[in-house]
């Protein structure tokens, strides 16, 4: 097979959507080809190129004006729908639409440290997503690889992540176990993901690029996230990646439980 | 097998609509601007698509992609006006720039904003709108394939050959510009066999 025959892979690769056979493949040439590789990081550079444009683009922005008329018609509309009667609700439509409308984008486009919780949702929900259809029963479309495989193929900080978490303090003192560790893909979002026991639960630690979601490096504490259903999300951000734990535990101890493995990850993802 | 929903039963919780769906509009008034270039037109489709959203709310399925959701809304709504309006939707023309490939690369530090979307809007609008899923919105292909109602084939094929015309696009802005470094082939290296 010619690097002609892999320009379509390229672009799966690129988009996080090769797996199986066509991603070994593509992997073990890309490591000896080195067309194909600069290829590669010419296509990565163009979609981040093209992505940041779209986005910093004003003419392409919503007015303020059209995100308070927008408001003011939805909460006509919620006002005919029982279901959405009260006035929590009309506060929440309000707030929520006030950070739409930039409040929480003020200084040079950066989310505040309150308004995290709304931008990291997605994002939460997706680990989230990952801890139960991954850790506790698989059901993700495709395969997970080791750690090694992805930092060859897509984040190099994942390289060593797994012995880095092995060194925190929870593990080290025996209050937590390491169970495994790979990168796998939940709704096109990739992580690192560690799995770890405590007594009878199942924990995820899980690690994801977020430089092109505006949020790298913006969320120094380790906080509790938007949750789904039983689980509990605590997160943090450590230069340009996402991380979070997950379980079923209650939020406080979640919580603290991230709070203990944080700085291992962090200084792996500083130093790496 | 299909990966479980992960979040709680719809308007379990009374905030529902504006975490899930709210931090979208954003994104899906840049989809609809880039779409109609008309600004009073996209606020009115962004507008009806947040008003069908939240009606139709009960139906989105917890643990899915909100934006995805929402676009795929607002681009019924499209196709329902231009019908109306007895307009055909675009369709993909095909483009032989392909068979004429750049012979001068430009780096992403080479061209401002405005060369790359202008290059982006000189694309048939097939293929820019599945490059903006890809890049911009960053949806899976299932997803764009939901959103744009064609098959995953169709969706990579055109993100493939979408890619490859808007760095044909580029090339030529660059040599317009004499900006660029030379290619030592003709053509991307991928293609041309190892």
């Amino acid at each position: 097979m010619t690097c002609g025959d892999r320009s379509i892979a390229l672009d799966t690769h690129l988009d996080g959507e090769l797996s199986g056979d066509g991603l070994r493949d593509l992997g073990e040439h890309l490591e000896q080809c080195d067309a194909c590789r600069t290829e590669l990081e010419a296509r990565r550079a163009l979609r981040q190129t093209l992505r940041g444009a779209f986005l910093r683009s004003p003419s392409l922005a919503p007015s303020e004006a059209f995100l308070g008329t927008a408001r003011a018609t939805l909460l006509a509309e919620k006002g005919s729908r029982p279901r959405w009667a009260g006035v929590a609700d009309w506060l929440g439509i309000a707030a929520a639409f006030l950070l739409v409308a930039g409040l929480a984008w003020l200084v040079d486009g950066v989310p505040r440290t309150q308004s995290l919780s709304v931008a990291m949702s997605g994002i939460s929900a997706h680990a989230a997503g990952d801890h139960r259809n991954c850790a506790l029963h698989f059901a993700l479309e495709e395969k997970p690889v080791s750690l090694d495989d992805a930092a060859r193929l897509y984040e190099p900080i994942y390289r060593g992540l797994r012995e880095a978490v092995a060194t925190s303090a929870p593990i080290v003192e025996g209050q937590i176990q390491l169970v495994e560790a790979h990168a796998c893909v939940f709704r096109g979002r990739r992580f690192a993901h560690i799995v770890l026991r405590r007594g009878g639960r199942v924990v995820s630690l899980l690690v994801t690029p977020i430089r092109q979601d505006g949020l790298a490096g913006k969320l120094a504490d380790v906080s509790a996230c938007p949750t789904s259903g039983d689980l509990k999300v605590a997160c943090t951000t450590s230069g340009g990646y996402a991380v979070f734990v997950v379980s079923d535990m209650p939020d406080a101890e979640n919580l603290a439980l991230a709070r203990l493995l944080a700085p291992a990850v962090r200084a792996h993802l500083a130093g790496a | 097998m299909s990966a479980d929903d992960t979040g709680p039963e719809p308007h379990a919780a009374p905030t529902g609509f504006e975490a899930t769906i709210l931090p979208h509009v954003d994104s899906v008034f840049r989809f609809a601007m880039w779409l109609i270039r008309d600004r009073t037109e996209a606020e009115d489709i962004v507008q009806e698509t947040l008003t069908q959203a939240l009606q139709s709310f009960h139906r989105f399925q917890p643990g899915t992609n909100a934006r995805a959701w929402m676009l795929t809304i607002l681009r019924h709504i499209r196709s329902n006006r231009l019908r109306a309006r007895h307009r055909r939707p675009e369709v993909v023309e095909a483009d032989d720039r392909l068979d004429a490939l750049p012979a001068v690369e430009v780096t992403p530090q080479q061209v401002t904003d405005e060369d790359v979307l202008s290059a982006l809007k000189a694309l048939p609008p097939g293929f820019q709108e599945v490059i903006v899923l890809a890049d911009v919105e960053e949806l899976s292909y299932k997803e764009i394939a939901t959103v744009l109602e064609i098959p995953i084939g169709t969706v990579m094929s055109r993100i493939h050959r979408g890619r490859r015309l808007l760095r044909a696009a580029l090339a030529e802005y660059a040599a317009a510009q004499g900006i660029g470094r030379s290619r030592p082939v003709r053509g991307m290296p991928s293609e041309e066999g190892a």
